[in-house]
């Protein structure tokens, strides 16, 4: 799946992937590739502006940690990160179910 | 230099943020290219070929950089209000401390004085209103994780537009007080210079730091989201979209409020010679209206018979 499809999705799923921990910008990617079956094959850089566009917007929360030796910025889900991401997940829900309801009528 | 290092340099080359944002990136991403040559290696990559296939998965420089400077300039817009407001504020603070420095006088004060004070009293009106605007569109993406470039750009220009009339404003008030400490002796001289020192450079360092707001308004980010702000944060863009609907009804509208209220506040003792202040309000504020209506988005213009 390219970017541009990901478009406007990108910090619902990171958010969605901090819900279960926090987690330094590497290991995010990593979440997201394995998560997706790799469908999400994004340039790995690209979680680092949403990081960063989610920490400026108090939806996440970022401290330096040493991790596996290396110094990392870890980042966490703050309470209006997990505020948005409930409603993320509500409209994502809305929005699926209508592309789905329209891609399975069949054209008669 | 290694294929990362040289990547980092382009990359470093490219962000227009602050100092301190530069090196917190750098570090963060050189962290990232690190980690995933090395288990590149581990996996038996030659060094060279893990770092050129490291650089490659995480994206072009152009990419990213443009992706960075938006996020980066979101933040910034955001700092925008904030440096008109306290730029406007100790301004008017060094108003107020040469203010008292005035003594009450019977005396009338000169044309040069009036025609000073009036125009200083113009480009604050334009300050305020430039700065409003600014404020309304900051205010309508606060909550957002982004803003569009267009956005920012506007933003920008109304900080520039406020600060640089509230350093029109200093310079004319503090032209004023210099001619009243000539044409009344008896103020108080050290009062008059703090406050006309206070207005003039503070003026100048707000507008300095608006023309340097890392607002990036040319970098715009395909990943933003399109969380939308509480309706309160709303209220100033529903006013300026009912301005820029009816631009003739809002433009008579404060003309004949601050044609009043020119008149009023004249140094005039009578209807007759309050009225070529008014006047002068009253044209003052219809040439704004029309120079910098577009600029700050309150009025549309057409262009080769499309709106723009």
């Amino acid at each position: 799946m390219s970017g541009q499809q990901l478009k406007g999705h990108l910090d619902t799923l990171v958010m969605g992937i901090l819900e279960s921990g926090p987690a330094h910008g590497y290991a995010i990617i990593d979440s997201l590739r394995v998560a997706s079956g790799g469908v999400f094959d994004l340039p790995e850089g690209t979680v680092y502006p949403a990081l960063h566009r989610l920490e400026a917007s108090r939806r996440v929360t970022s401290s330096n940690q040493v991790v596996d030796g290396r110094q990392r910025r870890v980042y966490r889900l703050s309470a209006a990160g997990r505020r948005s991401l409930l409603q993320g997940r509500a409209s994502w829900s809305q929005f699926s179910t209508a592309v789905t309801h329209i891609l399975n009528v069949s054209p008669t | 230099m290694t294929v990362i290092e040289s990547y980092l340099a382009d990359l470093s080359s490219r962000l227009h943020v602050s100092r301190g944002s530069r090196a917190a990136l750098v570090a963060e991403v050189r962290e990232h290219l690190l980690e995933s040559a090395e288990r590149a290696c581990a996996n038996g990559a030659a060094r060279q070929q893990a770092e050129t296939n490291a650089v490659a998965a995480f994206g072009s420089t152009t990419l990213m950089a443009r992706q960075f400077n938006a996020a980066s300039g979101a933040r910034a817009m955001r700092r925008a209000p904030v440096v008109a407001l306290v730029t406007g504020a100790t301004v008017v603070g060094g108003f107020l401390v040469a203010a008292v420095a005035r003594p009450g006088t019977s005396q009338q004060a000169t044309a040069p004085m009036q025609v000073s004070f009036f125009l200083a009293i113009l480009a604050f009106q334009v300050a305020v209103t430039a700065g409003a605007r600014g404020a309304s569109r900051a205010f309508a993406t606060w909550r957002t994780s982004a803003a569009a470039g267009l956005d920012r750009a506007l933003v920008r220009r109304s900080t520039i537009i406020c600060t640089a009339a509230l350093l029109s404003g200093a310079v004319l008030l503090s032209t004023n007080f210099v001619l009243a400490a000539h044409h009344s002796p008896n103020m108080r001289g050290v009062a008059l210079g703090i406050g006309a020192f206070t207005m003039t450079v503070t003026a100048i360092a707000g507008l300095a730091l608006a023309l340097h707001l890392n607002i990036n308004p040319d970098d715009n980010d395909d990943g933003i989201d399109s969380t939308h702000t509480s309706s309160l944060l709303q209220v100033g863009e529903t006013t300026i979209s009912l301005v820029s609907r009816h631009p003739l009804a809002s433009c008579t509208t404060v003309t004949v409020a601050a044609t009043a209220w020119a008149m009023t506040h004249a140094e005039a003792h009578n209807f007759t010679a309050a009225l070529p202040w008014g006047i002068g309000e009253a044209v003052a504020v219809i040439t704004t209206f029309m120079i910098l209506g577009p600029s700050l988005g309150l009025r549309t213009t057409r262009q080769n018979g499309r709106l723009a």
